[in-house]
């Protein structure tokens, strides 16, 4: 469905931000997991058309979407990562607002569509109220309705769930889950799990470039038999580190538990886990953390 | 102190790292320099005063402080609201930095940042004179003290004031639009006390309401000579010291209150978002409906209208739900009340609030709906940046129009509301006034339409800066910079319209005459500009900033593939419309009319005495006789002319030559304002027995040589045609005189003269050495002087016979008696002739008139006038039966047997004496609102005075030497003010010559040239007619009326009627002398023949009771008396002479005051030196004064009334 060819971006200063990325992107939902710095947003903004690609190609189903930027905009949902709203006005002119741009030039068929997202994302109660005193939760939700108007084929998603309750999260990534069928959603996150449980496909990107692609469970799968873990005292860390491939630490009851990538048992005390997606992301990483 | 200081300089140095810091320093260097080094923007010096005089310096460095506002709101606001604006705050609140620390630190850098800024103004002011370039006569001894001095006494503080003030609003509302507005209320509130407050009336302590302090300073200078402002620097005590600490005081208040609502921590945004989340219901995890919603996709696939409309609401609610907006519209509304309500009023005469005079009032003040254009624009264009929620906006399918054409049409709409407010707020005033002829159409086709019009290409024009620059406040700035361009520039001569955006031909406004032509005329440069706004617009579209901030090169760089399709045909349409309408505007401009800008004219008046003014030497005949034969067609508009001339030669000698001229197009700018010379084009001239030796068409003059001299004695007849027209339209100098309804012209624009035309020759010093000439145009001397009037050395007076023909539905007038009148289907044919020989100056009048004729004995009082203009018509007719009464009896007999009244458009605002007839401007009387009980009847003032002209000037003509227009104005204010007594009695007089004395105390420091006496005044106003009348007055006190007008009756034996040679002032003086006494002939010099101002003083005054029930009042009077130099330089002479001192029950110089009050007036002899004097009244008096109705010139009149001590 979305095909990414070759798309570099620099930035004035110099940043190579995206550097020869190439990804495929097939209807459902599409994890795009990556630190922070590696170019998600980039690519985002990108594929959303805000901004302009130093090189490469970017195509959706039959359009172009670098020389016909208005055409993917028709079929476009998106969410930033980040966004205000303006002051003193409320979910239901807002969203009304956007429906206007989004081309319902009819009041009628307007008010169909605004009144339906606000049951949708649950936010008819408060319609009235001015956004700029929402949660961030019912500011997130009002972010999928405004994304959603227009029947989209394309929803880009940018790290939604990011300083949201664990409540207000799951609520949002189950309206997520709701849209994905026949279309494209792209979704991007720090957080392993959120992809684990929702996409089909994810990806996996550093420094600007994929550096994986698969399910999860593929992903998982590479990792199959590969994982070993230990609890040491914090003083032992830095040797470990030093000894072994550390993909993850993380301190329980004042230990610290330790995921280590071996092919073979290392012994001195490992065990063997079945690793998740969260070790394969972080074993990705690995090369790229020890170069830098 | 150690961490005040660190934050301070932090702050100090952040600034200084700014670019806006530096751009807004050279911007102000720049605009410092050019008011200093440009000949045509004269703030403060010119004249006598140096560009660099302390005085210039000291205000100059004053003026800037306004827009120092913008320095105050980009450097000081910014300090606190950088913080919240960046999330930073919570991390330095969290410091254990002081509150004090933080905000003062901050304060101190950014007002430090400020101050730095502010540098460049001295700086600019400084190399203005420093550099080479200026003419240096107008540069005195640089002295870079007074630039020191300047900065820190007089704009630091000012800086302080308002650096705290912004600051305060901002630390306090944590918000950038309520600085602005409170940017524009300071504003406001100077641009109310400079038009306002700064009214005699109002008086000294009006001036402190001024935060900048410039109207307390130009207050306590406001009588100071040219010396004194070229050598003093303006004191910093006594008032300009008041209003310093008043505001400082307020400025210390505000930063006060801002320290006490600064609470640690809470950033408002923030607080408010947790307050309003509190409010909501708590949304509960209801199970949903299922998820395929039918959300059906848009039905059309392009925005029609109806979304237009929606955007242009939503666009328009962001604007008017913002409490700003309420803000500003409320100000803007009583800013709007305060100046309709003073509409057309001065400091003494008031008028009927026609609707004219309210829309000329809203036209004037648009200040506020240009910073609400400005102001809008920028928030719109940047709103969805500044909300964060672009990305959002720009990745929907909206085209890019969808952004652009709803903000034009939201701030159209504003503008619109904005114009619709003003004509409610007008029509209110009317009707408070008690005013109900109220013409709403007028409003919306002579204000509304056009206002809103061009204030929408400004708000393009915002949009589409702000399109281009990379911040908000750099847009602003560019705003600006265009608004002063537009107004500097076209005093520095680019006066185009073609290329000053969105203006047009000036369209002035007459109840007479309507729109005229002059709205046709400016609808081709608005077509012309819309034109251009639709290409602004359509470039805003292809640079339209949508997605992640591009930098303007990328954005040009894509500009061509933008603008493919519709967009580049809507360009390449408008600029196909642009370039036509501005091939015609040129075409009309400059091919059908070749019109002069100021500054060519002024070339070309340089160029012409140079090559012409030696033949001012030769002898010339004089005309004798005249006819002319005027056809006026008002709507072409052209008046084509036919007449002959008698000329003879009363010299002594032969005259082989005879030079005729005509008028050639010119601008000059005089103390009337912009006067405005059309061209006159010669069809045919012959001179009989003449053939043509040399012509210089350049200068529209002509060398005849007589093919047999002309002897002594012998007359010739000149024959002429010539056409005054106008074809299409010009930019400038549009035909205000032939017009629909209201024609007016004088004769000599419409037929030859003989010899050069000195009206058209340069007199300001410096234009004259910027053109090579002698700074000085050298008068004639006393013996050749004497042989001509002021007016025309070509003729004394003459006979005439005069035929006019035009529209038969409009009333025609001539000098004289009308003999025949012949309608001819829609034309008519109009004769009139002379009684008797009259001044070659008349005036020719034709419009639709009521008239109201009445009679004086055997003359007949004619008013022809607007027929809706008939307020004060019988005033008119009244005040000419008692001013022809008071002067026959006392003067002469009147030589007409009629005397007219002539209404004539607005264009102009005077009233002009030409033989038996006054044209008299609909603005400078017909709708006047006369209070006599604490008014002037500037009817009876100004219908006396040109009725007086008929003996000061038409009969008694001055000379062509210095001094002889007090043979005319000042005898003519004299009259007047005779006439005024009788009617009203001296308490009316009295108010007038106290505004005239501060009128001449004003302008005297002023003055272009050096003041002279009133034996030697030219063209200065404020002697002939200011001091004059004063003059006049205190010698009619002193000597008695009767000697007085036994003395001009002298004049009139002597010169009326006689032709050359002419009287001078001289011959005046000498007719005073005559009836004076011996103790009164020092009195008389120091009058006329020197500067001489007086300082009269009373204090210490005690009442004592004495037996009888009578009051013995003792007084200390002290009278100084101080001749001046022309330059202003005073020194003190002896002085012994008579001076009325008065007991009162109420001040005198109040406005309670009346007659009743007066307890006792009595005349005392008084030399030099403090002296004790006791008088008894009858009463007890609470007040005593010297010289009580400020009879005597006197630079401090205050100290004249002392009260009474019991």
């Amino acid at each position: 469905m979305l095909k990414i060819e070759n798309l570099v971006h620099v930035y004035p200063n110099g940043t190579r931000a995206l550097d020869g990325l190439t990804l495929d992107i097939p209807p459902g939902m599409f994890g795009l997991l990556g630190p922070n710095g590696a170019g998600k947003s980039t690519l985002m903004r990108t594929i959303s058309t805000l901004q302009v690609p130093t090189s490469g190609s970017i195509q959706f189903g039959e359009i172009d979407v670098l020389s016909d930027p208005g055409a993917l905009r028709r079929t476009l949902g998106y969410l930033p990562q980040d966004f205000g709203v303006y002051p003193r006005v409320s979910a239901y002119d807002m969203l009304d607002h956007l429906a206007v741009l989004k081309g319902y030039g009819r009041r009628s068929e307007r008010r169909d569509v605004v009144e339906a997202l606000l049951n949708q994302v649950n936010l008819w109660a408060v319609r009235d109220k001015a956004i700029a005193g929402f949660s961030g939760g019912m500011r997130q939700r009002f972010g999928i309705a405004q994304a959603l108007i227009g029947q989209p084929r394309l929803v880009i998603v940018d790290e939604p769930t990011a300083g949201l309750d664990p409540e207000e999260s799951n609520r949002f990534l189950n309206l997520l889950a709701e849209i994905s069928e026949n279309v494209v959603v792209i979704f991007s996150t720090h957080i392993v799990q959120d992809i684990a449980d929702l996409c089909q496909n994810t990806a996996i990107i550093a420094s600007g470039r994929i550096v994986r692609t698969g399910t999860p469970d593929d992903l998982v799968a590479e990792t199959k038999g590969r994982v070993w873990t230990k609890t040491i005292e914090k003083e032992a860390l830095e040797a470990h580190r030093r000894d072994y491939d550390v993909i993850t630490t993380r301190l329980s009851g004042g230990r610290t538990v330790i995921h280590a990538l071996a092919d073979t048992d290392p012994g001195n005390g490992f065990t063997r886990i079945d690793g998740d997606l969260e070790d394969v992301y972080f074993s990705t990483l690995l090369p790229l953390r020890r170069a830098a | 102190m150690g961490m005040f200081r660190h934050v301070a300089a932090f702050e100090f140095r952040y600034q200084l790292r700014s670019p806006v810091f530096w751009g807004t320093s050279i911007i102000f260097a720049i605009l410092a320099y050019a008011t200093i080094a440009s000949d045509d923007i004269r703030i403060a010096w010119g004249g006598q005063i140096f560009r660099n005089a302390p005085f210039s310096i000291a205000v100059n460095s004053m003026v800037w402080t306004i827009f120092a506002v913008f320095m105050a709101t980009a450097f000081v606001s910014t300090v606190v609201l950088r913080d919240t604006e960046t999330g930073f705050g919570p991390i330095i609140h969290a410091t254990p930095l002081s509150k004090f620390n933080y905000l003062f630190g901050r304060f101190t850098g950014g007002f430090l940042a400020t101050a730095t800024a502010y540098l460049s103004v001295p700086l600019g002011l400084l190399l203005a004179v420093a550099l080479p370039g200026v003419d240096p006569e107008t540069v005195g001894p640089i002295h870079v003290g007074d630039y020191l001095l300047s900065f820190f006494l007089l704009c630091v503080p000012t800086l302080f004031i308002i650096s705290a003030a912004f600051f305060s609003l901002a630390t306090m509302t944590r918000s950038l639009v309520a600085t602005y507005v409170g940017a524009l209320v300071v504003l406001a509130i100077y641009l109310f006390t400079s038009t306002y407050l700064s009214r005699p009336e109002f008086g000294a302590g009006a001036t402190l309401a001024d935060p900048f302090g410039i109207a307390s300073i130009e207050y306590a200078t406001r009588h100071w000579s040219a010396f004194e402002r070229n050598t003093l620097f303006p004191p910093v005590s006594g008032l300009l010291l008041q209003n310093r600490i008043l505001w400082l005081g307020v400025a210390l208040v505000l930063l006060a209150l801002a320290w006490r609502s600064f609470a640690r921590g809470a950033s408002g945004p923030a607080k408010k978002q947790k307050a309003g989340q509190a409010a909501l219901p708590r949304v509960n995890a209801t199970p949903r409906q299922p998820t395929n919603v039918s959300i059906a996709p848009p039905s059309e696939r392009s925005l029609g209208r109806g979304p237009l409309a929606a955007l242009t609401r939503h666009e328009l609610l962001g604007v008017v739900r913002s409490p700003t907006f309420l803000v500003i519209l409320g100000f803007a509304f009583i800013n709007s009340l305060v100046v309709l309500w003073l509409a057309g009023d001065d400091r003494v005469a008031t008028v009927y609030p026609v609707t004219r005079v309210m829309i000329e009032a809203l036209l004037v003040s648009k200040t506020i709906p240009l910073f609400v254009a400005a102001f809008y624009a920028g928030e719109l264009v940047w709103r969805d940046r500044e909300c964060r929620i672009n990305e959002i906006i720009d990745a929907t399918p909206s085209p890019d129009w969808a952004f652009l054409l709803p903000k034009i049409a939201a701030i159209s709409v504003v503008l619109l509301a904005m114009g619709v407010m003003n004509v409610t707020a007008a029509i209110a005033v009317q009707l408070l006034k008690g005013f109900t002829e109220i013409e709403v159409y007028h409003y919306l086709l002579w204000y509304l339409a056009p206002w809103v019009f061009t204030m929408i290409l400004y708000a393009v024009l915002a949009v589409f800066v702000q399109t281009l620059v990379p911040h908000k406040f750099v847009g602003l700035l560019v705003i600006l910079l265009v608004f002063l361009a537009e107004i500097s520039l076209p005093s520095m001569g680019f006066e185009s319209h073609l290329y000053l955006y969105a203006t047009t031909s000036s369209v002035p406004l007459s109840d007479m005459n309507g729109l005229g032509k002059f709205a046709a005329h400016a609808a081709w440069y608005r077509a012309y500009w819309a034109a251009f706004a639709v290409i602004l617009a359509l470039l805003a579209y292809g640079l339209w900033r949508r997605g992640a901030s591009a930098p303007l090169v990328a954005r040009l760089r894509k500009l061509p593939a933008r603008l493919k399709g519709r967009a580049g045909w809507g360009i390449a349409g408008a600029g196909t419309v642009m370039a036509a309408l501005g091939g015609f505007i040129f075409y009309n401009n400059y091919i059908l009319n070749d019109f002069p800008t100021f500054n060519e004219s002024q070339r070309w008046a340089a160029d012409y005495e140079k090559t012409l003014l030696h033949y001012d030497d030769d002898p010339q005949p004089r005309i004798t006789d005249i006819t002319l034969e005027a056809d006026i067609y008002p709507d072409v508009p052209k008046i084509l002319s036919r007449g002959t001339m008698t000329i003879e030669n009363k010299t002594t000698a032969p005259i082989a030559n005879v030079y005729v001229s005509w008028p050639r197009a010119q601008v000059q700018k005089s103390f009337i304002g912009t006067r405005v010379t059309p061209e006159l084009q010669l069809k045919s001239l012959s001179v009989a027995g003449a053939k043509l030796a040399k012509d210089y068409p350049d200068f529209n003059f002509r060398i005849y040589r007589f093919d047999k001299p002309m002897a002594p004695g012998e007359r010739r007849v000149i024959r002429f045609e010539a056409l005054r027209d106008q074809r299409g339209f010009r930019n400038t100098g549009d035909e205000e005189r032939i017009v629909g309804n209201g024609t007016f012209v004088e004769n000599y624009t419409i037929s030859p003269s003989l010899g050069i035309s000195r009206w058209t020759l340069l007199e300001d010093r410096a234009t004259r050495r910027k053109f090579g000439l002698t700074p000085d145009l050298a008068p004639l001397g006393e013996a050749q002087g004497r042989k001509f009037n002021y007016i025309r050395h070509d003729s004394d007076p003459v006979n005439a016979e005069i035929l006019l023909t035009g529209p038969a539905d409009q009333t025609l007038l001539a000098p004289g008696e009308q003999i025949s009148r012949k309608v001819n289907g829609a034309r008519q044919s109009v004769r009139f002739r002379s009684e008797a020989p009259m001044m070659n100056f008349f005036s020719i009048q034709a419009a639709r008139y009521a008239v109201r004729k009445d009679r004086w004995n055997d003359v007949s009082i004619e008013v022809y006038h607007h027929p809706a203009h008939r307020y004060n018509v019988d005033r008119m007719i009244d005040v000419s039966k008692d001013a022809l009464a008071y002067y026959t009896r006392n003067f002469s007999p009147y030589q007409f047997r009629q005397f007219r009244i002539v209404e004539f458009p607005a264009y102009g605002k005077f009233a002009q004496a030409f033989p038996g007839t006054v044209p008299y401007s609909e603005a400078a009387g017909f709708i006047l609102k006369i209070d006599e009980s604490t008014g002037v009847d500037f009817i009876s003032y100004v219908t006396a005075h040109e009725l007086a002209h008929q003996w000061w000037f038409h009969q008694v003509t001055g000379a062509d030497t210095p001094g002889s227009t007090v043979l005319s104005e000042t005898l003519a204010q004299y009259s007047t003010l005779m006439v005024m007594e009788k009617r009203y009695g001296p308490a009316m007089v009295q108010r007038f010559l106290k505004s005239a004395a501060d009128g001449y105390l004003t302008t005297r420091g002023k003055d272009n040239v050096t003041e002279p006496t009133l034996e030697k005044v030219q063209e200065q106003a404020y002697v002939r007619y200011e001091k004059g009348g004063i003059v006049m007055y205190l010698l009619k006190d002193r000597m008695g009326e009767a000697a007085v007008n036994r003395a001009l009756r002298s004049l009139i034996a002597k010169f009326a009627f006689k032709g050359e040679p002419y009287a001078t002032s001289s011959d005046l003086i000498a007719a005073l002398r005559a009836e004076a006494r011996p103790d009164q002939q020092q009195l008389i010099t120091d009058l006329f023949q020197k500067i001489t101002l007086y300082d009269l003083k009373a204090d210490n005054a005690r009442a004592t009771r004495l037996s009888g029930g009578k009051w013995r009042v003792e007084l200390t009077a002290e009278a100084r008396k101080l001749y001046a130099d022309k330059k202003g330089v005073e020194r003190e002479a002896p002085i012994d002479e008579v001076f009325d001192i008065g007991a009162f029950e109420v001040d005198p110089s109040t406005a309670a005051f009346r007659p009743v009050n007066v307890i006792k007036v009595e005349k005392w002899r008084l030399r030099s030196g403090r002296h004790r004097i006791a008088i008894v009244t009858d009463r007890r008096p609470s007040f005593v004064g010297l010289d009580p109705y400020l009879k005597y010139i006197d630079r401090n009149a205050q100290d004249n009334i002392t009260p009474v001590a019991r």
